[in-house]
């Protein structure tokens, strides 16, 4: 009988030494891993930043530059008397211009992306190659 | 009592940790989407005016008597100014005051040239 008894006593302990843990666990686990997160973070945000402005920067200027000479190149074609074999040229000049003046960063800089380890952004090319077949028989120098 | 003082540390020592290799991930790349975007948005505008410029200095060099005298000037100005932004990070450069002289040149520009362009329709650049 007194086993009995023992055994209960042991498995009590047990189980409240069991919750003790959990609740220190619990309670100064978290208080360090919130501490641990804000502090990192904080070290890390610039060299995040860094690194996305650089990359962010380098393809801006190239989009923004793409995005003028569209707009010089159009308002050129306007200037002259168009005929119907350049308005379908004209119009898909006109929608690349449109989308290059819309475009924001999360359009290029996609999941996808981030996913590929960062290599070229596909959005990108697809830009850039309409972009060289739409201007390469144009007397304007892109 | 000692003893659980001491878990109390350990417990509180292991989250640290863990919580530093998440915050270093987070920091990474919410720096990372943060800086993307600025340095996007503020270089397309850049490169917009870059190539304003180059097509401009080209036109006018060629034919400058079409052109005020000063309108040559004007043009290197910008480009000159434009070309001191970098793809780099700069902390020692303000990015919205380079922008608004920028854009002021690129204005006066456009009246010497008596042309229209228009970067955006919104030209918000917050930084």
């Amino acid at each position: 009988m007194s086993d009995i008894w023992e055994d209960e006593d042991s498995d009590y302990e047990r189980k409240m030494a069991d919750r003790e843990w959990n609740r220190l666990q619990d309670q100064h686990g978290v208080i360090g891993y919130t501490e641990g997160v804000e502090e990192a973070k904080e070290q890390h945000l610039q060299v995040g930043f860094d690194d996305g402005y650089s990359i962010g920067a380098s393809i801006g200027l190239q989009v923004g530059r793409m995005q003028f000479k569209l707009e010089s190149l159009l308002a050129e074609l306007k200037s002259k008397q168009e005929d119907k074999s350049t308005e379908q040229e004209t119009k898909r000049l006109q929608e690349l211009y449109t989308k290059l003046k819309n475009l924001k960063y999360d359009q290029i800089f996609t999941k996808e992306w981030f996913k590929n380890g960062h290599e070229n952004p596909a959005e990108l090319e697809c830009i850039v190659n309409e972009y060289n077949n739409l201007t390469k028989n144009k007397l304007f120098n892109p | 009592m000692e003893d659980l003082i001491h878990l109390e540390e350990m417990f509180h020592e292991y989250g640290r940790l863990d919580g530093i290799e998440q915050g270093q991930k987070s920091g990474l790349l919410e720096g990372k989407v943060l800086g993307l975007e600025k340095g996007f948005d503020f270089a397309k505008e850049m490169g917009y005016y870059i190539a304003f410029s180059e097509h401009w200095i080209s036109i006018v060099e060629q034919n400058r008597v079409a052109y005020p005298e000063r309108t040559l000037k004007q043009l290197n100005n910008l480009l000159d100014l434009c070309l001191t932004f970098h793809t780099e990070n700069n902390l020692n450069i303000d990015p919205l005051k380079l922008m608004n002289n920028v854009r002021g040149k690129f204005k006066a520009a456009c009246s010497l040239l008596k042309v229209h362009y228009s970067y955006s329709d919104t030209q918000a650049l917050n930084f």
